[in-house]
């Protein structure tokens, strides 16, 4: 390792390497803290060139190796195992060129998500995909995931949002993958976004920009209880309406939410509320927030109110994407399930949810983009509790192949990751993984890049990433 | 003569790949063969296999606006199921009436409903394949949302058939529009202005690449046109002549190429249609040097990933369509 650190620092910059135990504790977790592993070393590149030169000389000294963004991800991607370098790509933060008129932007992967926004917005543009981390987390990462959130209901996730993609193989070469249309014969564009970082390191990314909508209109509606929230959103998504957002918060979500520095004036009565966006030209937007206001008013709510203004809008947006944050105050830890179910399954998915959290016994809160069926129960617990570990993993298991049962998905935003990889097996056949894992051998033959992300650990790699008193091998 | 094998199931078609991997016959999966000049010009298999006769709609699940069809299934076919329900696919491509929609997605087609809901491939959540051992696999999910797994379903897609053949499709709905409303346009030399970029779909067409040939141009609105566009109104029947028209010029022609949305249509462009709201032209012949910001859409596979990505689907199997070029 030694002689590898002396030669990324060539590579790099004295400074740029860094192994001292304190500086390499940042890098030991994501935001899923149940699992933790302590890098060699940690790289800051700063161009394709020299992320090129690093992944050369790591494939030669066979040191496995992981890129990172900002550490926000939710499933433990971007740990490496002991021994293992991490190459940390926020210094690339560059926004090369935009193209207002092809709407197209060529960005670096350490670009923030909502500054690419703020760039792009000068020229009546925006990026579409919007986490709710996207005020640090990266477009390289987000590609990564194939991130999602709110907006991605009407807009889709990443992968609809990424036109090509300049990537360093796990050898060091260097390709181009996709076109300026987002069109090739081959996806290899298409098979990157969303792998996990074990295809290769996006470098240079070309994303495709959208118009800022000419009016937009935010409704909230309240209702008792979560079912009825969720026969709503049923509702919306049955009669072909296209808001750009379909969020729910439940009751603990909105009293987290209110008692932070998020509160938004929330009603706190709430059994669960709806927020709901409809973006586009001011007729249309007219229309839809009357047609969706009408069906928010059909099975009696508490409330149901249009922000009035652009600063009640953001408000509202505020205290939807800060509260995941806001949670913190229920427990030390939390611990952020993804699940995905067709949305007429809502309201079964989130009665089982309620079900497993009275038999847990843990406070559990919901907010979740309604819209596509994609769920986020929010577990509150204490890591350094063994007991309290294990059952909210099992929970989470048990919610996940109960969204499996109703004909969902794992994940729809978070990846599979090391979290999730004992549970793919369930969603997909032998065959069919066996399939995954001779298809990423083609672009990572020696399992280098990433390894053991994105699909189910091969035998003695899941002790080489310390679960924080968790089982190993999963529920 | 080629040898066409048309199995009429599943368990049908996984046997005609195995026996073929056995006997070492190249066999190329196809539909109804409408846009075989544009998957493979050069395709010379021992044998096809068209999956023309799996054309059942299995599943439709209006609620959640997905279906999964089989892939002999057209556009149309599907289209008419789709329509009690209010709903369509959201692509607006060639071969339509025709051609499958295992073939459709099995290209990087165009689709004139492009910059509403995206390129065709963008509308499947996953599927089910064989692989040219005869090994079934799925990938992707049937919801509109899964990171679960590599996107295999996108790298089978762009294939054009040599890493797996289709067998089933699961698809995302869009809601039908409620109103339509057809208007013929002026030169493209004097667009209708912006509010053309309100329309739902537009094209220009010409009856061949001259220049000096008269431009027909057609824009269809949802509901009414907005404030300053100039159009004259025309029956609905007129538009999809026109639409089809379009659809005709991008499916024979030869070259296609990307123009950047919004861009003028460059001069001494040897154009015989033109989606100017997806940026998409069709050529005539190849031009001789492409314009500023405009790029060559792909004829053809060249990849040099494609023989290993083949040999990994089906280790030691003759791969889809013989030899990878």
């Amino acid at each position: 390792m030694t002689r590898a650190v002396s030669r990324l620092r060539q590579a790099v910059g004295k400074t740029f390497v860094l192994d001292d135990p304190a500086s390499l504790l940042a890098y030991e977790s994501d935001a899923l803290t149940l699992f933790r592993s302590k890098p060699s070393a940690v790289v800051l590149p700063r161009s394709g060139e020299e992320v090129a030169a690093c992944v050369r000389i790591l494939h030669e000294e066979g040191i496995p190796f992981a890129a990172r963004g900002a550490g926000t991800g939710l499933s433990g991607g971007a740990l490496v195992p002991e021994g293992g370098v991490v190459l940390a790509l926020a210094r690339m933060d560059r926004v090369v060129e935009i193209l207002p008129q092809a709407r197209m932007a060529t960005v670096e992967p350490g670009v923030v998500n909502a500054a690419l926004s703020r760039e792009a917005k000068k020229y009546g543009l925006r990026y579409a995909p919007d986490p709710a981390s996207q005020v640090v987390s990266t477009i390289g990462g987000n590609l990564a995931e194939n991130a999602g959130g709110p907006q991605c209901f009407l807009h889709g996730t990443t992968t609809n949002h990424i036109q090509w993609v300049e990537v360093v193989l796990a050898d060091g070469s260097v390709e181009t993958w996709g076109t300026a249309s987002g069109e090739d014969d081959l996806d290899l564009r298409g098979f990157l976004v969303g792998s996990e970082g074990t295809v290769g390191i996006a470098v240079r990314i070309g994303v495709r920009l959208i118009p800022i909508p000419e009016a937009v209109e935010t409704l909230l509606a309240a209702y008792p209880d979560m079912q009825t929230a969720c026969d709503t959103v049923t509702a919306i998504v049955a009669a072909g309406m296209t808001p750009v957002a379909l969020e729910v918060m439940d009751h603990r979500a909105v009293e987290a939410v209110e008692n932070s520095n998020f509160r938004a004036g929330l009603p706190r009565d709430a059994g669960a509320v709806l927020l709901v966006e409809v973006e586009g030209d001011r007729e249309r937007v007219s229309s839809e927030a009357s047609t969706v206001e009408s069906i928010l008013a059909e099975r009696q709510p508490l409330e149901v109110r249009r922000a009035v203004d652009e600063n009640e809008r953001l408000l509202l947006w505020k205290a939807r994407k800060g509260a995941g944050g806001a949670l913190g105050r229920f427990g030390p830890d939390t611990y952020v399930m993804d699940g995905v179910v067709p949305p007429s399954k809502l309201a079964k998915v989130m009665a089982f949810v309620e079900e497993v959290q009275e038999e847990v016994g843990l406070p559990v809160a919901n907010l979740f983009h309604a819209g596509d069926g994609n769920i986020h129960p929010h577990f509150s617990y204490d890591a350094r509790n063994p007991d309290q570990v294990r059952a909210v993993e099992e929970a989470g298991a048990r919610i996940l192949r109960y969204c499996l049962d109703l004909g969902g998905s794992l994940t729809g935003e978070h990846g599979i990751g090391l979290e999730k990889e004992h549970l793919l097996k369930e969603q997909f056949d032998p065959a069919s993984l066996a399939l995954m894992e001779r298809l990423r051998k083609v672009f990572n033959p020696s399992d280098l890049l990433n390894p053991g992300k994105g699909l189910p650990l091969r035998k003695g790699c899941g002790e080489a990433f310390h679960r924080h008193g968790g089982v190993s091998g999963g529920a | 003569m080629t040898e066409i094998l048309t199995p009429s199931n599943l368990d049908e078609a996984e046997d005609a790949i195995r026996q073929s991997a056995t006997g070492g016959h190249s066999l190329q999966p196809c539909g109804n063969r409408t846009r075989i000049h544009r998957h493979d010009p050069d395709a010379a298999p021992s044998r096809w296999l068209s999956l023309s006769s799996l054309d059942s709609i299995l599943d439709i699940q209006p609620g959640d606006h997905t279906c999964t069809v089989q892939p002999g299934v057209s556009a149309a076919k599907l289209d008419d199921a789709m329509a009690p329900h209010g709903l369509e696919l959201g692509i607006l491509s060639p071969g339509g009436e025709d051609g499958t929609l295992g073939g459709l997605f099995l290209a990087p087609d165009l689709s004139l409903l492009r910059r509403r809901h995206g390129p065709p491939r963008d509308q499947v959540l996953g599927g089910k394949w064989i692989l040219s051992d005869g090994t079934r696999v799925s990938t992707g999910s049937k919801v509109v949302k899964s990171v679960a797994g590599y996107d295999v379903t996108r790298l089978f897609l762009g294939s054009r058939g040599r890493l797996a053949t289709c067998v089933e499709l699961t698809l995302r709905l869009r809601q039908r529009p409620r109103e339509l409303r057809a208007f013929r346009l002026g030169d493209p030399s004097t667009p209708a202005g912006l509010a053309l970029g309100k329309a739902r779909v537009s094209v220009f067409v010409r009856d061949s690449a001259s220049t000096n040939d008269p431009i027909q141009g057609w824009a269809l609105f949802e509901g009414a046109p907005p404030p300053g566009f100039e159009g004259q109104e025309v029956d609905l029947d007129e538009a999809r002549r026109g639409l089809g028209s379009a659809l005709g010029a991008f499916s024979s022609s030869s070259v296609r190429m990307h123009l950047p949305p919004g861009s003028d249509l460059p001069e001494h462009c040897p154009w015989t249609a033109w989606d100017p709201l997806g940026g998409q032209l069709a050529l005539a012949t190849f031009p001789d040097s492409p314009p500023s910001g405009c790029h060559i859409l792909p004829v053809r596979e060249s990849s040099p990933w494609l023989a290993p990505l083949a040999e990994a689907c089906a280790p030691g199997a003759p791969p889809f369509g013989g030899e990878a070029p």
